[in-house]
């Protein structure tokens, strides 16, 4: 009797999901489920916190309910991974049966998600900038645009504002980065200015100095590297050679978290470079939402925290819209017609689902003895990726 | 059937005995799945892909004796192959696919097997190490298998099978893939049973004492390694269709270490012991996701020191020894 | 020419963490027989308790690289002891149970310090720069080599210029006869594979200087451990010397000049020392 005892064993402990699981449709009555796929393993860590206190703070002013139905939130660790983002995703899309995702951050992720995400119906959000191949989807919100477009009007700035003629870029050799450096070199192209060179370090490469000392002579030297830890050492690399070129770069998200400025230190001290936010806006919205922000995890908000709120926003507007109803079909098209006021600016969508935005242009700065984003310097309305359809 | 088992005096079993395992396996890989949720159907397709997968290692580290270190190049060539495939030229079909994945990955298999079996012990394994590495690399950097914007290739479809009418749904792919594992599993047992794999035991026993005997110990070497990557393709190319995503991580060692794993937890030098340790793995691993998955490395890695210290026959040990207790009983009475 | 000399120094000095990073795990294998897969896993390890030493408790460098020394050393002695001793002469089996390690060890270490990078800290006293014939370069840097050669000279004159190295050497050939000559051979084993640990573990707070800690230490350090020792040749301390300088030099000046091949440098070179003299170049047996 022992092998039939370790048979139904071993069954049930394989079907034992099926008591567990629960897979009845969802009805009026049923809570709805909102997936996030965050990273707090990885080398973007620090940011899956904010994401998540960004979404709660949404979605406790909503007192985690909308429409009369109640609103679950589910989270999971994509461990800045594509596979493990992709697992995540499958899970939350088939067992937890969820229709809305918020995130992943990669941009690699969403390319591997979204075919899936088309098939089984759940629209699926950015978390800091989307790549334009998942628009054929027609399940992505990509906020608060796409990665080049994000970056297009800085490069314009460079040019007509900051004066550089010339320029070198080093960008991290993977999705995310590789867009942000072709968006400032169009806009920069666009304006009459012209890139002299690219260099293109492998993503965690430990040591910096053979670019660095690869880099020709140029106005200004463009980096956009992959985390905190990869720009520092590059700063610090670049510092140690010498290097005397003034320096720009992305002065957002990861990399310039309030605590990642504090490890930066005096050393990113007047590199400017784009946002999309800064705590410093001076808006009534903003005001109360870095209030609201501060009570809850004791610091300013970062462009994470922002995101994380505008994004699970959106889609509580989207469900009133619906009347609570969730499922693709409905929830879609009504979020593409939303018109709102954001802590960060005015947010419209394209009928693509992109996200219609200002962007602005920052720097680190040091405030009363901590280093901090500084108010915008210069702001760009309504970023629109040049490729959508006019 | 063949299970290696140790050889005993006991009473000869009845032929009911014989075919309960089958029948069992039979039941539980047959009909039990089609009664499960979807969501638990894609374990067990998982468990099914990844115990082709363990096999093929066990063939050349069970049974040959060789501790290749980067088995999952092989693995991921055959993702890579279905994958770029459908990336540049859309063709979905399986019955393109699947050759070209297992012919991929054969021929990876051969040149890696060239440069590491110039070297033999500790080197070898180091070589194979680096080599998958170097794989990875190359897959991380050629822009030419990587979808636009990415690392890797996404959005890969369901295989075209060319039966008219005919769509995809959770438990069909699930007999293909089972369809699939029979296969192998077959040709598998029949090479372990073969003239070649006894010599195959010979040489992993003593190579010197092979030689001896006049075989030519490279050659053998060289061929199971070729071989066990030819199937190590297969679950790629299953991989692909079954993940949709195929991505450098599947040439990497964090991939080659699964079937290290489950080979040694189920049991090395078996044919069941890899299946047996691909089932505990993947199941293990999903409700571990469930509960702690940022632990689940720790359970990984700790579950597998501990199967090498003091469980080396693997799970599948203890299982023959308690169906060996069952049959005595009712063998004899059979008698 | 500037461009030059600041790629020779710094090829030279990222070569020697890579020489103090594969240098234990070349003489643990060669000389004892053990692949200590964990190797790299041991380098993070030192590197995420120096930065807790030095950076967490803000106490001096030197004490850092020591105690991070100290705890790999430790950790490495407890798998051998408790675990490798038990698989003699079983290569694969101890190869498989040092990986496993990695794995346990890497979410160790996740579970302690969590999933964010730390940047590259160094000791206060060297953070400048010096001048080298009107170029300036840092002193850090510099610092590393003078390490380097250091433990370089340390290791070798334990190798081949005592009777520890001798004992170990000989142990390796016949272990029966060195025990029958009195000799206490599992002293010695213990005490070479506790040193090989300790100097990955100081590996580990030294490389922090240039690439800081983070969780995927573990396995790329031991990549590039595995180059070093198959290109330099394992078992002895001037092959992984040889070998460490040599994959830095080829790194820097090949990411400098060709950077679309940034990743490949180091496996080009592998690979034509496995189809030239797979032995490595200073390597004593294949």
């Amino acid at each position: 009797m022992k092998k039939l005892m370790l048979i139904v064993l071993a069954v049930l402990f394989m079907t034992f999901p099926v008591f567990s699981g629960s897979t009845r449709e969802t009805s009026a009555a049923e809570p709805i489920k909102i997936g996030a796929v965050l990273d707090f393993t990885g080398p973007v860590a620090d940011l899956g916190p904010k994401f998540k206190a960004g979404i709660e703070l949404a979605l406790e002013e909503a007192g985690y309910k909308v429409a009369g139905r109640e609103i679950k939130l589910i989270v999971e660790d994509g461990a800045t991974d594509v596979t493990v983002a992709l697992d995540k995703f499958k899970k939350m899309a088939d067992k937890d049966q969820i229709h809305i995702c918020i995130g992943p951050l990669m941009g690699d992720a969403h390319l591997a998600i979204a075919p899936y995400a088309a098939e089984k119906k759940v629209i699926i959000t950015s978390l800091i900038n989307g790549m334009f191949e998942t628009i054929k989807y027609k399940t992505y919100i990509i906020y608060p645009t796409t990665v080049d477009a994000q970056t297009y009007p800085f490069g314009q700035y460079a040019f007509q504002k900051l004066g550089y003629k010339t320029m070198i870029t080093v960008g991290a050799n993977y999705a995310g980065k590789i867009g942000y450096t072709n968006g400032v070199k169009k806009g920069f192209e666009d304006a009459g200015g012209k890139v002299l060179q690219q260099l293109w370090p492998p993503v965690g490469a430990p040591d910096y100095s053979p670019f660095v000392s690869a880099i020709k002579k140029a106005d200004v030297v463009m980096f956009a590297l992959e985390g905190p830890g990869p720009v520092s050492r590059f700063i610090y690399q670049y510092r140690q050679a010498g290097l005397k070129m003034p320096m720009v770069t992305i002065t957002q998200d990861g990399d310039y978290t309030p605590e990642a400025l504090k490890e930066l230190g005096d050393i990113a001290l007047g590199i400017k470079g784009e946002a999309s936010y800064s705590w410093q806006i001076n808006t009534p919205i903003n005001q109360k939402f870095v209030k609201a922000i501060k009570a809850k995890t004791g610091k300013v908000p970062s462009c994470s925290e922002q995101n994380g709120y505008t994004l699970a926003k959106v889609m509580l507007e989207g469900l009133k819209a619906t009347g609570g109803d969730d499922s693709y079909n409905k929830l879609w098209p009504a979020v593409l017609k939303l018109k709102m006021d954001t802590p960060q600016g005015p947010l419209s969508f394209s009928p693509e689902g992109v996200a219609i935005t200002d962007v602005y242009v920052t720097e680190a700065q040091k405030k009363d003895g901590e280093y901090v984003l500084s108010p915008p310097l210069y702001t760009v309305k309504a970023i629109r990726d040049w490729r959508l359809p006019k | 059937m063949a299970m290696g088992k140790p050889k005993s005096n006991r009473p000869s079993q009845g032929p009911l005995t014989r075919l309960l395992p089958l029948i069992a396996g039979g039941v539980v890989l047959g009909v039990l799945p089609a009664l499960l949720p979807s969501y638990v159907q894609s374990i067990w397709t998982k468990f099914l892909i990844f115990a082709i997968f363990a096999t093929s290692f066990d063939l050349v580290y069970g049974h040959a004796g060789l501790l290749s270190l980067g088995h999952a190049a092989f693995f991921g060539a055959g993702g890579y192959a279905v994958g770029v495939l459908m990336l540049h030229t859309g063709v979905t079909s399986f019955w393109i696919g699947l050759p070209l994945g297992v012919l991929t990955a054969t021929l990876i298999a051969v040149l890696c097997g060239f440069i590491s079996l110039r070297v033999s012990g500790m080197y070898f394994l180091l070589v194979t190490f680096a080599l998958a590495q170097l794989l990875y690399s190359v897959a991380w950097n050629w822009l030419w298998v990587n979808s636009p914007g990415m690392q890797g290739i996404a959005g890969i479809s369901l295989p075209d099978l060319g039966i008219p009418s005919f769509t995809w749904n959770t438990i069909y792919f699930y007999y293909l893939v089972l369809i699939l594992f029979v296969i192998c599993f077959y040709l598998v047992y029949r090479i372990m049973n073969s003239p070649f794999g006894y010599a195959l035991r010979g040489i992993r026993e003593s190579e010197i004492r092979m030689q001896c005997l006049g075989y030519n110990t490279w050659l053998y070497k060289f061929i199971i390694f070729v071989v066990t990557g030819a199937f190590a393709g297969v679950a790629g190319v299953l991989f692909a269709y079954f993940n949709r995503l195929i991505s450098p991580f599947y040439l990497g060692v964090g991939t080659s270490f699964l079937p290290m794993c489950m080979v040694i937890i189920g049991g090395s030098g078996t044919l069941i012991g890899p299946v047996v340790g691909a089932m505990v793995i993947v199941f293990v691993e999903y409700f571990s996701s469930l509960v702690t998955p940022e632990r689940w490395p720790l359970i990984l890695g700790g579950a597998f020191v501990v199967a090498i210290m003091y469980a080396r026959g693997g799970i599948i040990i203890y299982l023959v020894k308690v169906w060996e207790r069952i049959s005595n009983r009712y063998g004899s009475i059979e008698d | 020419m500037e461009v030059f000399a600041r790629n020779l120094l710094n090829g030279i000095s990222f070569g020697m963490v890579l020489f103090l990073a594969g240098s234990g795990l070349s003489v643990v294998m060669g000389v004892m027989g053990i692949t200590n897969l964990a190797h790299g896993a041991l380098y993070m390890l030192g590197g995420y308790v120096g930065w807790t030493v030095a950076i967490h408790y803000g106490m001096n460098f030197w004490l850092a690289v020591f105690a991070g020394g100290l705890v790999s050393g430790l950790i490495g002695l407890t798998i051998e002891r408790i675990f490798l001793r038990h698989l003699y002469k079983q290569p694969n089996e101890q190869v498989l149970l040092t990986f496993g390690f990695v794995y346990i060890i890497t979410n160790l270490c996740i579970w302690i310090w969590g999933g964010r990078p730390r940047m590259q800290f160094a000791s206060p006293a060297l953070s400048g720069l010096l001048d080298i014939f009107g170029m300036p370069y840092p002193i850090t840097r510099l610092m590393i080599i003078a390490i380097g050669l250091i433990v370089a000279i340390v290791l070798w004159w334990l190798q081949d210029r005592t009777r520890l190295g001798a004992i170990v050497r000989a142990g390796m050939d016949d272990k029966e006869m060195t025990t029958g000559l009195g000799i206490n051979l599992e002293r010695v084993s213990m005490f070479v594979f506790f040193l090989a640990a300790f100097v990955a573990g100081v590996a580990g707070v030294i490389g922090a200087q240039l690439m800081g800690v983070h969780s995927i230490l573990g396995l790329d350090i031991l990549l590039v451990a595995l180059i070093v020792v198959i290109v330099g040749g394992m078992g002895s301390v001037q092959g992984s010397l040889l070998g460490g300088v040599l994959i830095g030099l080829i790194d820097t000046f090949g990411k400098s000049l060709f950077p679309q091949l940034a990743m490949f440098t180091m496996y080009l070179a592998m690979i034509i020392i496995l189809l030239v003299k797979p032995s490595g170049i200073l390597g004593r047996r294949i």
